[in-house]
């Protein structure tokens, strides 16, 4: 199969980098920012932190800090217009997806009008907008590399992507330091997100060897480091190690793409407001075991990253229930809520199985299920 | 309240009756399929007297919405073997529905050979009439002889002496509006070859005196979510390349990108291609009196269709497609765009499919029966089949039968019909679509160039396959896929358009539904008619040669294909 390589973000990495921040805006040719964050992070000191090095670099900078979790379409235009009216030439970006996501809203809307959900789906003509300059302090997203943001669809209640070259960051600056701080649920909840995309990307239709590479190092890494760092979250190294995988995951979704863990996440992140990595967790077993019917190579892969030892001849219904358990085994090692224990009613479960269908992702599949074997899948994950 | 006619070929009778209650809601491809495994014994013999040939009107006969005047054309066909709807533009269908008519049976065959003709006139009335007369006559004459014998405002559906001869490759002809040539076909699955066996050369339908009144659940309502949608159709087409040229643009698309079909689907590209493009084709509809922008039924605001005329400025032929210019030209390395019309125009006036004879020749050049572009060669294949030699025979009954008989190896056909003018390999969702279409190897089953991430990548060949099978399913049974394809940001307006036509809710899962029971149904009785699994697979060579345009090779996984259809 001939496949494509995409790797798009240029990024610094190490304890301390963040401090390079100025510097490298400065060297983008930047002069007056838009620094995107949420409170929270304000509260901690770490966006105060990073604006004041971009000023001792010469930056002038505009702040937006009103994003929210899932960001809104509605607030991603409210920040847009800011960005315009200030007439920034550049985007700073600190923080997890939401972050992550609203700047590169922010960035499609520069150049092109509103609303946003004009831009839902692949889109190859967009013009361009600034430079960002991505610093994730949580290691789940990978947003910091991959060429897509999510937004939330007020009108639609669900969410969908832009897929451009314009939600391409011109950096990405990790440093691990900026997650020591994130609580152990958050720490689990980021983690999760960053082994699904690294399993979903595996067995995705548009994986390629680049990505599967990315992936099986970021599943072994995520398996040994995620518990430690959710354990002890002042372990530096298992911090690096969750933040470097986070972003080959990141990598490697962007190249193999995730597909049906993805669509139950957001619907069930659209519907009971759950987070998003915990949402695409509590049914990623059950979605790795169904793969297996076709991508049992891939799936055989998973189980050797989480130090699964099977038969040579293992069928490929073997290998997709070994894969099952084992995912399962890490998730609940982290404290993943199931469905029940996130206080979902069985009913409600039951009647999501339609809008995961009908989720925008659903088309990246490995192969088709319909909506009622789906809704076994969700029973299957609801108490597990 | 809509009628339908049924015609026994046997005791020559011709009955009216009010249309059955259960098909008030359906028309075109979904009326087909219902009426079909109600009526039609799966495992009947295609060329049998149990076989009916059926043509109807669509849910939207009769009313203003621009091309709801699509005839669909249904039977088992002699050709897959298996459920056959083609549907056709032309002035039949709006005249069928001037008439009241939603539905015509032609069951049984006629005890004695002999031919006859439908004749409805302006008063309405039905009646056999003999046509022995027009035996072996083609399609332009016989359209001739029909207006000098009872007027020009009619519209003819007819055979020429390929269904005469029951060729499975044989269309039906019908009618363009305004100017009466017989240059519209059904042309997929033989049907011409049904309508031969029951002895019925042509449907002859005046424009009645006294217009059909439709009957309305609420018709203030439906005139205007119609004008909506109406502006919305024509305000695209504006754009559209098939309005603005035709749809020989298409190749502009799929010449560069290794999807236009190139020597017998070889996967190679096509160089000369921009000899039989747009360019070409619009310089010489400008400097010898041709035209495009024609509507072939009335109201039609698309109007892709055109007439085009040879060096002398003559009338050469009308509605000259991509497929055509594609499979005779390029796929059979011809570049020359005059000698693809004059094929055209044989092909029209002989009454064969275009898709399955080029598919024909090509599979001669492959094999060394002629030589790669000669088109000489090529035309002296279709004067055999016009002239019925033994070759000419076989010629007629399609590319797997000439293939087989020639021992071809690469036979491009999904069951036993020949694939449209794109390669499987390079729009693999299209690949999806020919083989697992009830319909065979269609391409207006679902086309989906352009519509997954990447035509000749895997991810999300099928999702994009399975969702335009359905829509292709239900727009067959409402109107012209090409205007179709420009109303897809008000899709919701369709439900509340059906609502307002029978009653009940307006909500677009009744026409989703439809599309959904339409493919079911008809997988069943394919089913039944004897099909399996593994006639939803392509030719071994496109999974196993790569296209050299690409270097893509079909690499579907059969799971994909046999759960496509799970809903």
């Amino acid at each position: 199969m001939i496949t494509s390589y995409n790797v798009f973000v240029p990024s610094i990495m190490g304890c301390g980098s963040s401090l390079r921040t100025g510097i490298k805006v400065r060297e983008l040719g930047c002069k007056k920012v838009l620094v995107v964050y949420d409170k929270g992070l304000k509260a901690v000191g770490i966006a105060d932190t990073i604006v004041e090095n971009l000023h001792n670099s010469g930056i002038e900078t505009v702040c937006f800090d009103g994003v929210l979790p899932d960001p809104p379409d509605t607030m991603v235009e409210r920040a847009a217009e800011i960005a315009r009216n200030e007439a920034i030439d550049g985007i700073v970006a600190i923080g997890g997806g939401s972050a992550i996501d609203t700047a590169k809203g922010i960035n499609v809307l520069i150049n092109n009008p509103p609303p946003i959900m004009k831009y839902f789906g692949m889109q190859k003509r967009l013009k361009l907008g600034v430079p960002m300059v991505f610093i994730p302090t949580t290691s789940g997203t990978g947003s910091e590399v991959t060429n897509m943001c999510v937004i939330s669809c007020t009108s639609r209640g669900n969410k969908d992507s832009v897929v451009s070259p314009v939600c391409v960051a011109t950096l990405a600056i990790l440093d691990p330091e900026l997650t020591l701080g994130l609580p152990p649920k958050m720490t689990a909840a980021t983690g999760v997100d960053a082994l699904s995309h690294a399993v979903e990307s595996l067995t995705g239709n548009q994986s390629n060897p680049l990505s599967d590479a990315l992936a099986r190092d970021a599943i072994h890494t995520i398996a040994k480091w995620l518990p430690i760092a959710y354990r002890d979250g002042s372990n530096i190294e298992a911090r690096e190690q969750m933040l470097l995988a986070s972003m080959f995951a990141g990598m490697a979704f962007t190249n193999g793409l995730v597909h049906l863990g993805h669509s139950i996440g957001h619907t069930l992140g659209a519907h009971f407001h759950v987070p998003h990595g915990v949402a695409c967790a509590v049914a990623l077993p059950e979605v790795i075991e169904y793969a297996s019917r076709t991508e049992y190579k891939k799936v055989r892969m998973i189980c050797e990253c989480l130090g699964v030892e099977l038969p040579v001849n293992a069928t490929p219904e073997e290998i997709g229930a070994a894969a099952k358990n084992a995912l399962r085994t890490l998730i609940k090692s982290v404290d993943i809520p199931n469905m029940k224990e996130l206080g979902i009613p069985l009913e409600a479960v039951k009647k999501v199985a339609p809008l995961v269908t009908a989720d925008s992702g659903f088309a990246l599949v490995p192969y088709r299920i319909p909506s009622s074997k789906v809704a076994e899948m969700l029973l299957s994950a609801y108490e597990a | 309240m809509w009628s339908k006619l049924i015609i026994d070929m046997k005791a020559l009778t011709v009955t009216k009756e009010p249309l059955d209650a259960e098909f008030l809601e359906l028309g075109g491809r979904a009326l087909i399929a219902q009426y079909m495994i109600k009526n039609i014994p799966p495992q009947c013999d295609a060329l049998g007297a149990q076989n009916h040939l059926i043509f109807c009107d669509t849910v939207f006969a009769g009313t203003k919405l621009t091309t709801a005047h699509r005839l669909s054309i249904g039977a088992k066909s002699p050709l897959t073997g298996g459920i056959k709807e083609s549907n056709v533009g032309g002035y039949a269908a709006s005249l069928l529905a001037d008439q009241g008519i939603r539905l015509v049976v032609i069951k049984e065959l006629p005890s004695n050979k002999g031919l006859w003709l439908l004749h409805i006139d302006a008063k309405g009335e039905a009646t056999l009439k003999d046509a022995s007369a027009f035996e072996g006559v083609n399609n332009y004459e016989f359209v001739e002889r029909v207006h000098e014998i009872f007027g020009n405002k009619l519209a003819t559906i007819s055979i020429g002496s390929a269904g005469e001869r029951q060729y499975k490759s044989s269309s039906i002809q019908v009618s363009e509006f305004g100017s009466g040539h017989p240059s519209r076909a059904a042309a997929r699955g033989g049907l011409g070859a049904v309508m031969g066996s029951k002895g019925l050369k042509a449907i002859v339908i005046e424009k009645p005196d006294v217009k059909y009144t439709v009957e309305y659940a609420d018709e203030t309502k439906f005139n205007e979510v119609c004008q909506k949608l109406n502006k919305v159709i024509a305000a695209a087409a504006k754009n559209d390349p098939f309005h603005n040229i035709g749809t020989v643009a298409t190749i502009e698309v799929t010449g560069v990108n290794g999807i236009l079909p190139v020597d017998n689907f070889s996967g190679k590209l096509f160089p000369e291609y921009a000899e039989v493009g747009a360019n070409k084709f619009m310089n010489n509809l400008a400097t010898r009196g041709g035209r495009n922008k024609l509507s072939c039924q009335p109201g039609c605001v698309v109007q892709c269709s055109n007439c085009y005329n040879d060096k002398d400025g003559n009338y050469l032929t009308s509605g000259f497609e991509y497929e055509t210019i594609a499979l005779f030209g390029p796929n059979c390395h011809i570049s020359d765009l005059d000698v693809i019309a004059q094929m055209d125009r044989i092909c029209d006036d002989i009454g064969v499919d275009t898709i399955e004879t080029a598919n024909s020749v090509a599979v001669c050049m492959e094999t060394g029966k002629i030589k790669w572009g000669d088109a000489d060669a090529a035309l002296a294949l279709l004067k055999e089949m016009a002239d019925g030699t033994e070759f000419g025979k076989l010629f007629g009954n399609g590319c797997e039968a000439v293939g087989k008989r020639l021992d071809c190896k690469r036979i491009p056909v999904v069951k036993h019909q020949a694939m449209a003018g794109y390669d499987p390999r390079n729009t693999i969702g299209t690949g999806i679509t020919y083989a697992t279409s009830p319909m065979g190897a269609d391409h207006t089953a679902g086309l989906t160039m352009g519509r997954a991430f990447d035509d000749s990548g895997r991810t999300a060949q099928a999702y994009v396959s399975n969702k335009l099978q359905v829509a292709m399913c239900f727009a067959d049974s409402m109107m012209c896929i090409f205007a179709f394809a420009h109303t897809v940001p008000v899709l919701p307006l369709f439900g509340e358009l059906i609502a307002a036509l029978y009653g009940g809710a307006p909500d677009f899962t009744r026409i989703t539904s439809m599309g959904v029971k339409t493919l079911l149904t008809e997988r069943a009785y394919n089913k039944m008619a004897g099909m399996t699994i593994k006639d939803d697979r392509l030719p071994d060579f496109f999974y196993n040669e790569r296209s050299v345009a690409t270097g893509s090779k079909f690499d579907i996984d059969d799971v994909e294909l046999e759960v496509l259809f799970d809903f």
